[in-house]
């Protein structure tokens, strides 16, 4: 590798720390604008950090939560979770079942079907709106778990199908050659060869649809008019709307930081797949 | 393909289909059908309340009207302002910066990476509300910017209406820049190092070994990155809304705001028919970018 002039060293290093200050400073702004006092959010030292530190927002923005948006912070973990959660097993459920049909048989339309898959995964959400509020409403599934739940599913399907067959015809066709010849049948050979193997495959799906999902707010807007089935994002926005101007910023802030502990948690547990599975959807899919 | 007997072939058609059964039912209820349902829809003209919702046909005049509304076509230009500055912007930052990483030879650690990345796993929803706090005219960015004294320039920047579709725009570039950025220094990784020393010791230039030698090796990377932008930028909607909902008077309106605030009545009576109009054009765009990608896709499985 070439070796840098002096000015190309300073150069790049006082780059990347810009960059990652412009990346960082927000989010560590909002941080400590939590921990402020009322009188304290316009004159801190040097702009953010506070003079003395104060958790009184939390409790008050956990009480703005119950009284304001009707729902707490526990049952918007669980509505996210249970959407999620649901939506993932619906996608990889139909999708691993799909994705192996595709690798496995050789009929006709598997590459229509997957071109299909492909463009589906592009199409914006807007096109489906109107029309599932309508369906959903003829299901009575409106303000249910399950409005949220089919949606999430289905558009969940075209990335986990790309990412499962990517893996599956990775699969030495010998092993399949040989379990077909001692008797198994197709499903014998999906579930105790193909779905075994493909662990990590379903890993990164469970973490592009686990985004996916746990941050969607369009759908959960239109179909969710509970109060108390709202997702995060959901809920969120409506500290956002209405009273924006009642909330004191501390509390807004403290809000904020609430809302991203469960993601900030599962980030810092599973950050290696994050970023492989970031940087493997790169390369394909 | 493989060389192999394939076990099953076309006579076991039925196993087959039996297999993408779950995926069609479910495509088919909940994407196929909404789909033709909304393309249908753009040809009439509902409320949204009324129970006869195909009774009044109006032909082409939900796309006729669109291509005299002017603010469809203000959404329009702020939707390619986005696009814009995803595609140029972004793709150029995060490519310069992945060089710099690269060639400065900085090791990203755990926590260098985590940084970078983590703005892109946070809800949009959530990432607009920070935004919108620290844009306001009391906000973050005005305290800095009078720290540093440049408090005249200090500004309720979002009600800015020429700056707000850019303000928008880079809070996008903002939340992405870093999972771009991992994309390119991940194909960083893979060129041909002997390739790039071997030019070096020719005495080739740091610029002349970047533009002959690094860009044409992860030219797929960049192009793809490229498309991916392009058709994201198409598609958001999660930020701006919660950011300005399109305003201040729709100077920051893209399609998909435009879309639901006419589809479901935040400008006057609901317009379903107008609001699937606009939604079937974004969709068609959309579409076209996805064939370009697919089709490109197929030709480097093909090399």
């Amino acid at each position: 590798m070439q070796k840098l002039t002096i000015g190309q060293k300073i150069f790049s290093r006082v780059y990347i720390i810009i960059l990652l200050a412009i990346i960082i400073l927000p989010l560590i702004w909002v941080f400590f604008l939590a921990f402020k006092k009322p009188n304290e959010i316009f004159q801190s030292f040097l702009f953010f950090f506070p003079k003395h530190f104060t958790i009184e927002n939390f409790p008050k923005a956990i009480e703005l939560a119950k009284t304001g948006l009707l729902v707490s912070y526990q049952r918007m973990y669980l509505n996210s979770a249970i959407v999620t959660a649901g939506g993932i097993i619906l996608a990889i459920l139909a999708a691993s079942f799909g994705a192996f049909s595709i690798v496995y048989y050789k009929f006709k339309g598997r590459e229509v079907y997957y071109t299909f898959v492909l463009l589906s995964y592009m199409i914006p959400i807007q096109i489906l709106l109107i029309p599932l509020y309508l369906i959903l409403y003829r299901f009575k599934l409106l303000n249910t778990y399950f409005a949220l739940i089919f949606p999430y599913g289905t558009l969940g399907i075209p990335i986990a199908t790309m990412i499962l067959r990517n893996f599956f015809s990775q699969i030495p066709t010998e092993i399949r050659d040989a379990a077909f010849i001692d008797g198994a049948n197709s499903f014998q050979i999906f579930k105790n060869i193909y779905l075994p193997l493909a662990k990590p495959a379903l890993a990164t799906c469970i973490i592009f649809l686990f985004l996916d999902m746990w941050n969607e707010f369009l759908f959960a807007f239109i179909f969710i008019r509970k109060e108390s089935l709202a997702t995060l994002p959901l809920a969120m926005s409506k500290i956002g709307m209405g009273g924006r101007t009642l909330i004191p910023w501390g509390v807004y802030a403290a809000s904020i930081l609430i809302a991203i502990v469960p993601i900030f948690i599962v980030f810092m547990i599973f950050q290696r797949w994050f970023i492989k599975g970031a940087m493997m959807g790169s390369v394909k899919g | 393909m493989s060389k192999n007997i394939n076990p099953y072939n076309l006579k076991h058609g039925i196993e087959s289909i039996s297999w993408i059964l779950p995926s069609i039912i479910l495509f088919g209820i909940f994407l196929i059908y909404p789909i033709g349902f909304s393309v249908v829809l753009s040809f009439f003209k509902w409320n949204g309340y009324s129970k006869d919702i195909f009774s009044n046909f109006v032909g082409f005049s939900n796309y006729i009207y669109l291509f005299k509304d002017p603010i469809f076509w203000v959404s329009f230009k702020n939707t390619l302002i986005v696009v814009f500055v995803l595609v140029v912007f972004m793709t150029g930052i995060a490519l310069f910066s992945a060089l710099i990483i690269f060639f400065g030879n900085f090791k990203l650690n755990n926590l260098t990476r985590a940084i970078i990345f983590f703005p892109g796993i946070i809800s949009q929803i959530i990432i607009g509300l920070v935004f919108r706090r620290i844009l306001a005219l009391d906000g973050g960015l005005n305290q800095l910017l009078s720290l540093i004294g440049l408090k005249k320039f200090a500004i309720a920047w979002l009600n800015a209406p020429n700056l707000v579709i850019w303000i928008v725009a880079f809070v996008l570039v903002w939340q992405w820049i870093g999972y771009i950025m991992i994309i390119f220094y991940a194909a960083l990784q893979n060129i041909d190092h002997e390739l790039l020393d071997a030019a070096f010791i020719d005495g080739a230039s740091l610029q002349g070994a970047i533009f002959k030698i690094v860009v044409p090796q992860i030219r797929y990377a960049i192009f793809l990155s490229a498309v991916l932008n392009f058709i994201g930028g198409f598609r958001s909607f999660n930020l701006i809304w919660i950011m300005t909902n399109g305003g201040p008077a729709h100077a920051s309106e893209v399609f998909t705001t435009y879309m639901y605030n006419v589809a479901f009545g935040q400008y006057g009576p609901s317009n379903m028919g107008y609001g699937s109009a606009i939604a079937v054009i974004l969709a068609i765009i959309v579409v076209i970018f996805a064939v370009i990608r697919i089709k490109f896709f197929k030709e480097i499985e093909g090399v």
